[in-house]
């Protein structure tokens, strides 16, 4: 059975942002709000510095599940986690029991008025029909139903975001990674939250 | 007697709050259910509700991000 997940390649992100880019796109994701986003650290460290390019894990055991007092979480036999955006209150525990900051709130006025919770959804919708509008409304695009997979990872120009069934993904980046190695290079093999998000390493 | 039906329907009413049910999601259509719009990939088609050959479809479309699958049609 598929189980869907994300890689981030940091010795190939670039910091293009195209990730980024091709979410809010996608989704016509409203202002304030970014489901997707590219963290640099070690800044001007020489050989130090990685990019990296962060969004909801969709986690084994995701906390912002355990945390919800409306249960407005559920997850997918993919294991993509999504949200009832009709049952979420938005207040916010969610946002602080998350360990890659996923969860984002749209501010609808000047006062810190907080509205319904809004992450990135793998791509998958949410509880409402597939690929229907009010489904886009709330959710954005249905890719997986589309048969397609996340727009950022579908996107990325250098590859570095892997998106999709974890044990493929995996595949594709132990074959880099043994041929970095091969050639001398810096194996890059430390996989930015998939210990925090799976619970350990890819087989 | 009086006294005590009104303290009973006080009680009960007090306590109805405490019966409120979490809600909860809404049941969602599995992935595997054909998009019901115009986007979906047509050149690997899949049947709708059929699990397993959509996961084929999407299997065979992750392969689009490995360089050196793709590398070997050049």
């Amino acid at each position: 059975m598929a189980q869907m997940k994300f890689i981030c390649d940091t010795e190939r992100c670039i910091e293009c942002n195209g990730c980024v880019t091709a979410c809010k796109a996608e989704h016509d994701v409203p202002w304030g709000v970014n489901r997707r986003r590219v963290v640099t650290i070690n800044d001007g460290e020489v050989g130090a510095e990685k990019s990296i390019s962060v969004a909801c894990m969709h986690c084994s055991d995701a906390p912002c599940m355990a945390v919800c007092p409306v249960q407005c979480f559920y997850r997918t036999d993919e294991g993509v986690v999504l949200h009832d955006k009709d049952v979420c209150i938005g207040c916010g525990y969610c946002s602080y029991a998350c360990p890659f900051g996923a969860p984002q709130f749209p501010q609808s006025s000047t006062f810190g008025m907080r509205g319904k919770m809004d992450k990135c959804t793998f791509c998958a919708g949410g509880p409402e029909e597939n690929g229907s509008q009010a489904e886009y409304e709330k959710y954005g695009r249905n890719r997986l139903s589309e048969g397609k997979l996340p727009a950022c990872a579908e996107m990325c120009s250098t590859k570095a975001l892997l998106g999709g069934d974890g044990d493929v993904i995996s595949d594709i980046f132990r074959t880099r990674v043994t041929m970095r190695q091969s050639n001398g290079k810096e194996a890059g093999a430390n996989l930015f939250g998939w210990g925090t998000a799976y619970g350990g390493k890819p087989a | 007697m009086r006294i005590i039906t009104l303290v009973m329907g006080i009680a009960a009413l007090a306590l109805a709050g405490c019966g409120q049910q979490v809600i909860g999601p809404k049941s969602d259509q599995k992935s595997s259910v054909t998009a019901d719009n115009n986007y979906v990939d047509q050149s690997t088609p899949w049947t709708s509700g059929d699990k397993a050959s959509w996961e084929k479809t999407i299997k065979l479309r992750s392969q689009g991000q490995n360089d050196y699958v793709r590398s070997k049609s050049l």
